[in-house]
């Protein structure tokens, strides 16, 4: 053993360990900030149209859910009703697997005749704890 | 040491940037070797953003110790004091922070439109088992003399009991978030759950008898069945039941379960958690 007195830390090994240092740290303060003073309401879901396009034979509407709340949701079921020119309402509904707390996730439907930006009524109809 | 006949193939001196890049390229490869399993499981990402934070956080805490722990046991570069532990430390979680987030970047899982509690969440669950890694398959990569070093230091019991513990934790964490735990525990009868604690302990003190014949063990070869069997491989299966159950808690996987249940997922976890504790000394 001719390491008696232990060699020097080089500099560039305390920068990695700085940014270390400074990962835990944001990564444990952000957990201990969400545990204590972090929102804890239950899931508010929003859902918007995000674009209208043809698609194949009719049209697709992809839309934008967003969960305002504090917990997750899981299994969150967006319905869309689409009024027809003709008087009738077309019907779609889609799953999302997981929608978490302050996140977006995106989905679409697909209808037979051009759904109206304006009269397109889009909603979340369920979701299941995770 | 004595000086090797081709000086271009010495390895750069310890204390050197060089060398400690040596390092470095080491653990991002052992953090990957060892991080990707758990990195490729859809529970993993699940858990990243609905997982208990209060829990998470524990669990954090409670990984710093064991991780400055395995630096001084073993990690990727020879340590000499607890200042050069805590900074190794620091180094694999960076190593495990950003190998985490590139790979989990890379799989489309890191997205706009993502809160901040959930991007961290991920990569920040994921930073453990690859930290873990960074240290443990270092030592791997090591070179011959560093790693009879090492294998000096585990000699000593607490040092053999740590392993274990690394172990158990290494092959448990990889399972604990998938939901066959928990479905394996509700298809046993009581007699399938007390013929797996048997089959456990075998399992251990096989790899235990194995390790100490192989003359690497703290307990010299030739010692009576029964000693090594209450000194090792009892007080190494109580360290597998303890980590399973406290990761099973960590990831919210007790929770609705009644006693007979949690009971017997904690033993399920445990058959893991053993064959990796004894295991943990012919793997690491």
């Amino acid at each position: 053993m001719n390491a008696k007195a232990s060699p020097p830390i080089p500099p560039a090994e305390w920068i990695v360990a700085g940014i270390g240092l400074v990962v835990f740290a944001s990564v444990l303060g952000l957990m201990v900030w969400d545990a204590v003073a972090g929102d804890q309401s239950p899931p508010r879901i929003t859902v918007q149209v995000d674009s209208i396009a043809p698609s194949g034979d009719g049209f697709l509407l992809k839309f934008l859910a967003r969960n305002d709340g504090g917990e997750t949701a899981a299994e969150v079921v967006v319905d869309g009703e689409s009024p027809t020119p003709g008087g009738q309402t077309e019907t779609a509904s889609a799953t999302l697997d997981f929608l978490p707390a302050h996140s977006e996730r995106r989905g679409g439907f697909f209808f037979k005749t051009k759904p109206d930006q304006n009269t397109v009524r889009l909603r979340a109809s369920s979701f299941r704890e995770p | 040491m004595s000086r090797r006949a081709s000086p271009s193939r010495k390895p750069a001196p310890r204390g050197t940037s060089r060398h400690f890049l040596r390092g470095l390229a080491r653990a991002f490869a052992g953090a990957i070797v060892f991080g990707l399993p758990l990195l490729m499981t859809m529970e993993m990402w699940w858990l990243g953003f609905h997982a208990d934070r209060g829990r998470l956080a524990l669990l954090f805490i409670l990984s710093f110790p064991l991780l400055v722990g395995l630096s001084h046991y073993s990690g990727f570069e020879p340590t000499f004091g607890w200042v050069d532990d805590v900074v190794d430390t620091f180094v694999a979680c960076a190593v495990g922070f950003v190998s985490s987030g590139v790979i989990l970047l890379l799989f489309g899982l890191i997205e706009p439109g993502m809160a901040a509690s959930e991007v961290l969440g991920k990569i920040g669950l994921q930073t453990l088992p690859a930290s873990i890694g960074a240290l443990l398959a270092a030592g791997q990569f090591a070179s011959r003399e560093e790693r009879e070093a090492d294998q000096k230091r585990f000699r000593k019991y607490q040092g053999e009991l740590f392993l274990m513990m690394v172990g158990a934790i290494f092959l448990a964490l990889s399972m604990a978030p998938t939901d066959e735990m928990m479905l394996i525990a509700y298809m046993m009868t009581p007699a399938h759950v007390l013929g797996l604690i048997v089959l456990s302990l075998g399992v251990m003190h096989a790899f235990v008898h194995a390790v100490e014949s192989s003359g690497k063990a703290y307990v010299p070869a030739g010692t009576p069945f029964w000693s090594v069997f209450l000194r090792i491989t009892i007080p190494g299966y109580v360290i597998a039941l303890l980590i399973s159950a406290i990761i099973l808690w960590a990831f919210e996987r007790t929770d609705s379960s009644g006693p007979a249940t949690l009971m017997g997922t904690v033993i399920v976890l445990g058959f893991p958690a053993a064959v990796g504790a004894g295991a943990a000394r012919l793997i690491i």
